[in-house]
């Protein structure tokens, strides 16, 4: 599970659907993410990490 | 602007293999029906009957080799990955659309020349009705399967039911576009003296008529399906209404077909008019199938979204692949019997027709036995699946009483498949399918595992 993703987008108070409507997808884009189910573009990671107010290496590369 | 990567993604590829169903599907009929044509007809004009399946068969192919030639020149890596299935997005739509004008422009073509003696392949569009029906499955099944919504580019609208009316007047522009294909094709035909002005009237309103038809049949099954894919949309149920309103469809269509049935054998009507209610009654069919398989599709996914069931997905996939290859033999056999007329005329009519004849009762028992398969496999999966233990008393009841009354009666000598289509156990798989959801209806909240 991607639970970087979901601390910074609760961070932010944005529920999955709020997000997925600003970064132009789905909510179940968004859900897949966040749970491992879907590996996202490096376009997309640029998005959501604009999105949040976060780095790449804060949401998607784990150590 | 809304643009989701992984649904493109999935699209595509959901799109490649409907290409590679269609064209498979198109060679085995269209060959079928070309031998028909060559065996049986005198005149070269009636290859404009198989045009369809050849037009299917030769965009499809040259789609299918530009996205494979794509693939092998291109290194494979994320990028072209997504640009390959973006491609087969646009190779789909545009099928559909060189299709859906040919057909438009062929039809009156179709209707002047009419249907030969010693024809009898099914209509000129049977592979658009083989199509959407397989290829229509396929498509629902690869979206549930995916969590792909077909509206999913509306879903958050505030408006989302204005949003699918547009839609559905976008449909409607579409198919005036084909009318105005065809009065173009009629305006040939008559230019041509093929045709005189009162035919061409008769024809342009039957044309009419049928787009309308068309129309509205599209219109409303796509308004049916957005209000269930919002409703499954929104649901924080363990099964969405939607499953249980398909499930309701399936089994009203059921009880429909069987009362039409048996009223049909009851009543002293007219042998005609018994033939002409049967075969209303058996378009029933189509629908009551196309529901049955929409059911089983959300109702295994949402059921193994919650709990890994490896049984239930087999028998899924059993019933769906039974119920769809029993469709496609149904369809293509007339035609298979029409390849033997020659013969039958010139030779033996008695061993050939029984020969025929029995080898369609085999492939219709071995579907049955399949289907019964996969109803049963339902059942144990969901046995064993010890949540749920209200419902396993109506299973186990209904399926033995209805079970026992279909073996008892396909013993006896008279006994009218025509009646129970569907066979008696299937409708007790059915009951115990709606005891089965409404207890999980009432369980409300998807459970803890």
């Amino acid at each position: 599970m991607n639970e970087e993703l979901k601390q910074a987008r609760l961070a932010k108070n944005l529920s999955q659907t709020e997000l997925a409507k600003r970064i132009g997808v789905s909510r179940q884009t968004v859900n897949m993410i966040e749970n491992d189910g879907y590996n996202p573009t490096i376009k997309l990671c640029i998005k959501i990490c604009k999105e949040l107010d976060v780095t790449l290496n804060d949401l998607f590369w784990k150590e | 602007m809304f643009y989701d990567e992984r649904i493109e993604k999935e699209k595509g590829r959901i799109s490649r293999n409907a290409i590679i169903l269609s064209v498979i599907i198109s060679v085995a009929l269209g060959a079928i029906r070309l031998t028909n044509i060559l065996k049986n007809t005198d005149q070269s004009k009636y290859l404009c009957l198989v045009i369809l399946e050849a037009i299917i068969i030769l965009v499809g192919s040259i789609c299918l080799l530009i996205g494979f030639t794509r693939s092998k020149i291109h290194p494979k890596d994320e990028r072209t990955i997504f640009e390959e299935c973006c491609f087969y997005n646009k190779a789909s739509s545009i099928l559909i659309k060189i299709v859906t004008v040919v057909f438009a422009f062929f039809l009156p073509v179709v209707l002047h020349i009419g249907i030969p003696n010693n024809y009898t392949d099914g209509e000129f569009d049977r592979i658009l009705l083989v199509l959407s029906f397989v290829v229509g499955i396929y498509v629902v099944y690869g979206f549930r399967r995916n969590d792909i919504y077909f509206n999913y580019s509306i879903m958050e609208n505030e408006h989302y039911y204005k949003s699918v009316f547009k839609n559905i007047g976008k449909l409607a522009i579409y198919i005036s576009c084909l009318f105005a294909v065809s009065a173009i094709s009629f305006t040939l035909l008559v230019a041509t003296k093929e045709l005189n002005q009162v035919i061409l009237i008769k024809h342009i309103l039957q044309i009419l008529g049928l787009y309308m038809i068309v129309l509205l049949k599209f219109s409303l099954l796509y308004l049916l399906y957005s209000f269930l894919e919002k409703m499954s949309y929104n649901s924080t149920r363990w099964l969405s209404k939607s499953t249980i309103i398909s499930l309701e469809i399936t089994v009203f269509l059921y009880a429909v077909y069987t009362f039409i049935a048996m009223l049909t054998d009851s009543l002293a009507i007219s042998q005609a008019q018994a033939m002409q209610t049967v075969s209303a009654a058996s378009s029933l069919t189509f629908y009551i199938d196309f529901a049955l398989l929409i059911f089983l599709t959300y109702f295994s996914y949402e059921y193994l979204k919650v709990k890994r069931n490896k049984l239930l997905s087999a028998a899924c996939l059993t019933i769906l692949l039974s119920k769809t290859l029993a469709f496609l033999i149904g369809q293509a056999w007339s035609g298979i019997t029409s390849l033997f007329l020659r013969e039958m005329i010139e030779y033996d009519a008695y061993t050939i027709t029984y020969f025929l004849s029995t080898a369609k009762t085999i492939i219709q028992d071995l579907s049955s036995i399949a289907n019964m398969i996969g109803f049963s496999l339902i059942i144990i999966a969901l046995i064993k699946d010890k949540t749920i233990r209200k419902s396993n008393l109506a299973a186990i009841i209904s399926f033995a009483v209805l079970g026992g009354i279909e073996m008892f009666l396909r013993t006896q000598t008279g006994y009218l498949e025509v009646s129970v289509y569907h066979s008696l156990a299937e409708i007790a798989v059915l009951i115990y399918l709606c005891v089965l959801v409404v207890c999980i209806e009432r369980r409300g909240k998807i459970p803890v595992c």
